[in-house]
């Protein structure tokens, strides 16, 4: 009877603290290991260095193998995994930021999990082995800190967000790499770098954006500043660069029909003008293939400073937003 | 002295508070529990899977285990989480496992010339049964097996429609 009972009051507690744990790793917080080296040296670190290379059962002579003390040294060094702790409170809204360090599953094998940072937010572009890629809506791109030996988005694209199970805080073991991680930065390398964002640079005077300071256009492209639209000036400029053009729509300005697409900086997104892709007018054709930049709020001068409105330029080809 | 006597009362009242708060969160991590890894309902509606669900909504069962196991077959309704906005569910219908081909019409209003897709390894195929008013895999491609939360069991709202779907 008394053990009947003591059983059944071990079970209680179990399964109570079972569900109790869950439910916290679910919504709170867990700790997982990291296997491998994807993420050296930020994760990891001593299975990248030389000694850790040694140990490895491929690269150490056969004879050794079976020396207990060489075991013994394996057993400390490479099984000394980090373990780290996973936050759940980013599932609620899924708001990530560059520089993340990510839990999620694997788009190919649904059982496995892997750990990698997001170097792509949805929208941005990512220069890959060949080509330009744009990151699709709701997707993300990651990219393990160990390029050498990293199974990532360059081998299976962009993952959705909705694969992501939790973001790593800190590590908690061994415990003298517990102050070692930093979150956003990647033991020293430029996080622009890692992450490839491609972004043309221009030499000389040019127009940049007023909140990350990409630069857009060349003082020499300027073809007019006498446009117009809903905020104030607006220039003509023969080409720009680091904008990425948005969806067709007809739009009727000052001058007549035309069919533009609006255009938004690469870094921060934030809508700069238009570009002009067809005029209805004969004698707005000139207008094709060019674009505009607003700016009064958009746009930094090569001096550095915005611009005020010159009210004694005559207005013509003057086109409202 | 009467001080003392009221601290104890109210160590008493703590006491009792404490083990009713830590009745209520035991009660909520089952209910959790239940809902992330065995069955839940789930109020789903729009026109993409007309006929079989209305558009002005239904409360489904969703079982939570069979995804775990790799059991998800063809010609099931699952939940997934929406590819292109990790915040919201969709309920549509699997059509296609991996390394299945498929073909669709790119276009059924048009009906024009037909495309011929292979599902990749980890991914499934998911169409709602209206196609005219759904985005799923004709829009967004295959979607990562992972991304499946649920399988749908029956319908229990509105009563008239209660029973297994199929």
């Amino acid at each position: 009877m008394g053990i009947q009972n003591l059983l059944w009051q071990v079970t209680k507690k179990a399964f109570t603290g079972g569900i109790i744990g869950v439910t916290i790793s679910d919504r709170c917080c867990s700790v997982v290991p990291v296997r491998g080296d994807s993420m050296s040296p930020t994760l990891n670190p001593q299975r990248n260095s030389y000694l850790g290379k040694c140990l490895l059962e491929e690269n150490a002579p056969k004879l050794i193998l079976f020396d207990p003390y060489f075991l013994l040294i394996r057993l400390l060094i490479l099984d000394a995994d980090d373990y780290v702790l996973v936050e759940k409170f980013c599932l609620q809204d899924y708001k990530f930021v560059r520089g993340d360090v990510v839990v999620f599953s694997s788009p190919t094998h649904f059982k496995d999990k892997y750990i990698k940072r997001i170097v792509g937010l949805p929208g941005e572009w990512i220069s890959s082995s060949r080509d330009v890629i744009r990151v699709p809506e709701g997707h993300c791109w990651v990219e393990g800190d160990n390029k050498a030996s990293s199974l990532d988005s360059r081998t299976f694209g962009p993952i959705p967000l909705g694969l992501i199970r939790g973001r790593v805080t800190s590590v908690v073991w061994p415990p003298q790499r517990f102050l070692a991680f930093r979150p956003r930065f990647s033991s020293g390398v430029d996080l622009l770098k890692m992450g490839r964002l491609f972004v043309i640079d221009l030499q000389g005077e040019t127009y940049s954006c007023k909140h990350c300071h990409t630069p857009f256009a060349l003082t020499d492209d300027l073809i007019s500043k006498s446009f117009h639209c809903k905020h104030g000036r607006a220039y003509l400029f023969e080409n720009v660069v680091n904008v990425t053009v948005g969806e067709m729509e007809h739009r009727i300005m000052m001058t007549g029909w035309h069919t533009v697409a609006d255009i938004f900086c690469v870094c921060c997104g934030s809508l700069v003008g238009w570009k002009y892709e067809i005029a209805y007018e004969k004698s707005q054709k000139y207008k094709e293939g060019k674009f505009i930049i607003e700016s009064r709020f958009k746009v930094l001068g090569p001096d550095g400073g915005g611009y005020d409105m010159n009210e004694d330029e005559p207005m013509i080809g003057s086109d409202e937003e | 002295m009467r001080w003392l006597r009221y601290l104890n009362q109210w160590r008493g009242t703590a006491k009792e508070a404490l083990e009713q708060v830590s009745i209520v969160a035991k009660f909520l991590c089952l209910i959790h529990v239940t809902d992330r890894y065995i069955i839940s309902s789930t109020h789903v509606q729009g026109p993409s899977m007309l006929p079989t669900l209305n558009l002005t909504g239904d409360v489904i069962l969703a079982e939570h285990l069979s995804h775990r196991f790799g059991k998800i077959g063809l010609g099931d309704i699952v939940l997934v989480r929406s590819p292109t906005d990790p915040t919201r569910m969709v309920t549509k219908r699997i059509l296609g496992l991996e390394g299945h081909r498929l073909s669709f019409s790119a276009d059924p209003l048009v009906g024009d010339g037909s495309v011929s897709v292979v599902v990749p390894k980890g991914h499934v195929w998911i169409q709602g049964d209206n196609l005219y008013a759904s985005t799923d895999s004709r829009n967004f491609g295959p979607v990562p097996y992972s991304l499946i939360e649920g399988k749908a069991l029956l319908r229990v709202w509105p009563p008239r429609f209660f029973g297994s779907l199929r």
